[in-house]
Formats: structure tokens, sequence, C-alpha cells
């Protein structure tokens, strides 16, 4: 099928067609997920390219090997990818506290590292990096319930499945995901220069 | 509003601005390289290639499991044309032994005349191999 085709194709029938020996399925479900996964991994990894893309390209590979076999109705692909990609990134984090268990996290580098920039563009970055080391420092399971939802932009049901756990439990993680990162930020207003915004706001 | 104000409202505890400023994060997200893609692709060619190349031996092992037995009985003598004929052959043969074709009547008769009445002794009185002593 030409590939025009079926880029408005919807992701089970991209998956028959791939089980059936579409070669071009293959091009468009890979452009479709690969962004997504191979971002969540990296956010997952704490910013590890490399071992995020090997997260990502294991994930499709279940998925290519999984597609003869795909349930229509069953699950969504992309609920399906998302929770492949969560099982591998907590299987690698694991692997890594085991081979880092003496590590002691006042080795982690400091949040106010590099935030005496002088320029307003710098400093930005500072802050965005300074939230992302905090989303990297909450526990495991927050970090993926508040990425998958503040940054994937999934819904709560969705994460629910990808996590398997309840919508009510989805809400709780977030909720104390987002607290822990706002009292993280909050203890770094003087080291990212923050000393002379508070005006501004009110 | 500026990024930075925007902070310093997540600072003093609205959420809403903590929802926009991970969103903004999760905006920037990575670029998948060429070298990634093509291996993942290679990926998806090879499990394609596997599994057409896993369904002929696994079909050509199955048809003789599947046939019934009289299909592997006509396969053991030479293909179902041979045994239909062997069965036609022997049911013919049934038939003749029970009831003679007329048009083989007429042909004894003309050989063997009417009446002929021809008897075998396999007993003779006088044989002398039976006879002991």
């Amino acid at each position: 099928m030409a590939l025009d085709g079926l880029a408005t194709a919807s992701d089970e029938v991209l998956l028959v067609l791939f089980a059936n020996g579409d070669r071009q399925a293959a091009h468009v479900l890979s452009q479709r997920f690969v962004p997504r996964i191979l971002g969540y991994a990296a956010r997952l990894l704490s910013g590890d390219r490399a071992e995020a893309e090997d997260v990502a390209q294991e994930a499709m590979l279940r998925l290519w090997r999984i597609a003869g076999e795909w349930r229509q109705g069953e699950a969504r692909v992309a609920t399906w990818l998302y929770r492949v990609t969560t099982n591998l990134c907590t299987d690698r984090l694991r692997s890594r506290q085991r081979r880092r268990i003496s590590a002691d996290v006042a080795d982690l580098p400091d949040l106010a590292d590099g935030a005496a920039s002088v320029t307003a563009q710098m400093m930005q970055a500072d802050r965005m990096q300074a939230l992302e080391r905090a989303l990297d420092r909450l526990p495991e399971r927050q970090r993926q319930a508040v990425v998958l939802r503040h940054i994937e932009g999934l819904g709560n049901p969705e994460i629910a499945a990808i996590m398997d756990m309840s919508v009510e439990a989805v809400e709780s993680l977030t909720a104390r995901g987002k607290r822990a990162l706002a009292a993280a930020l909050a203890g770094q207003r003087d080291a990212l220069g923050y000393e002379g915004d508070e005006g501004d706001d009110g | 509003m500026r990024w930075d104000t925007r902070v310093t409202k997540v600072m003093t505890g609205k959420d809403t601005e903590l929802d926009q400023l991970l969103a903004d994060l999760g905006a920037g997200r990575p670029a998948v390289s060429d070298a990634l893609m093509a291996r993942i692709l290679a990926d998806a060619v090879a499990v394609q290639d596997g599994a057409q190349s896993r369904d002929v031996p696994t079909h050509v092992a199955a048809r003789p499991q599947q046939g019934s037995f009289w299909s592997r009985i006509a396969a053991a003598v030479g293909g179902g044309k041979v045994l239909a004929g062997l069965g036609s052959a022997a049911i013919a043969g049934v038939a003749l032994g029970f009831a003679q074709p007329a048009p083989l009547a007429i042909l004894t008769s003309a050989i063997w005349g009417q009446g002929l009445d021809i008897s075998v002794d396999l007993l003779p009185a006088d044989d002398d191999f039976l006879a002991e002593g």
C-alpha cells in the first residue's frame, strides 16, 4: 500500500498490514511511535540517550514480534508500547541501582551548577535543567506517572493501564509527584536566581 | 508570561503553572537519529522475513499428520487413483464369482457344446501312491 494511504490508517490496521508483510506499515508505525517512546524512555532514564535508544529499539522489536498475534480491540498500540517501555526502563533502572548500590546521593551534580550564568538564555536553560533534575529525583513510580500525565499528555485511565494500577492510584501518585517537584524547585529559588522575579508576579 | 515568572508561580504553589512547565519540557522531544530508525526498520524486516520463512516448513511438516487413514493407505500403494483401480478390480472379481455374465455363458457353450459334463477325479480309488505298504 502507498505510504500516503497508510499515513491515515489506524495503529491496529497498520499492525495487521505489518503482520501480512507490508514493509511500509513498519515505516509509518515507527515514525508514529519511536519519537514518543524514545522521549519517554530518555525522561525515565534521566537523559541517557544511548540507553533510551536501546529501550526504544527493544520496545519496537517486541511490537513487531507480537503483531501477528495482536488481538484487535483489547489494547491500544500506544498504551501497549508505553507499558513495555516503562517495564524496560524499570528493569534498567534497577540494574543501575544494583551496580551503584554504594553511590552517595550527595555525589550527584548540584542543582545550582551553572546557575550563575549571565545571559537570560543560559539562565532559562539552567532552570529547565533544574526542573529535569527535580523530575529525575522523584521516586520511580511518581516520575512515571508525572511524565505520562504531564509530559506525554496521556489520560489517567490510559496511565492506569500502562502502570497496571487503579485510576485513583494514578491520581494520587501524580499529585504527590507534583508536590515533590514544586518543593524541589522552591528549594532552589535562590540558587536559580529568582531573587528579583518575585516582584514581577505581584 | 515569562518562563521565569511561571516558575516563580510554581514555587508559590500554583499547580496549573507547573503543568504548563512540564508540558514545555515535553515539547522538546529528542530527534530520532537515522541510525536508530535504520536499526528499528531492520528489525522489522527481519521479523517479517522470519515469519514468512517459518511458515513454509510448518505447512510442509503438518500435511502428513493431517491425512486420514485412507489417504495414508492410498499414499502407501502409489496414490488415490491406484487404490481406486485396485478396489474396482476386487469388486469386479467378486461380482463375476456370484453371477456369470450372459456373454460368457454363450462363449462357453460355443466351445464346449451343450450339456458338457466335466468331472475331475481328485482321489482315484486305484491310486497306487496312496496305498501304503
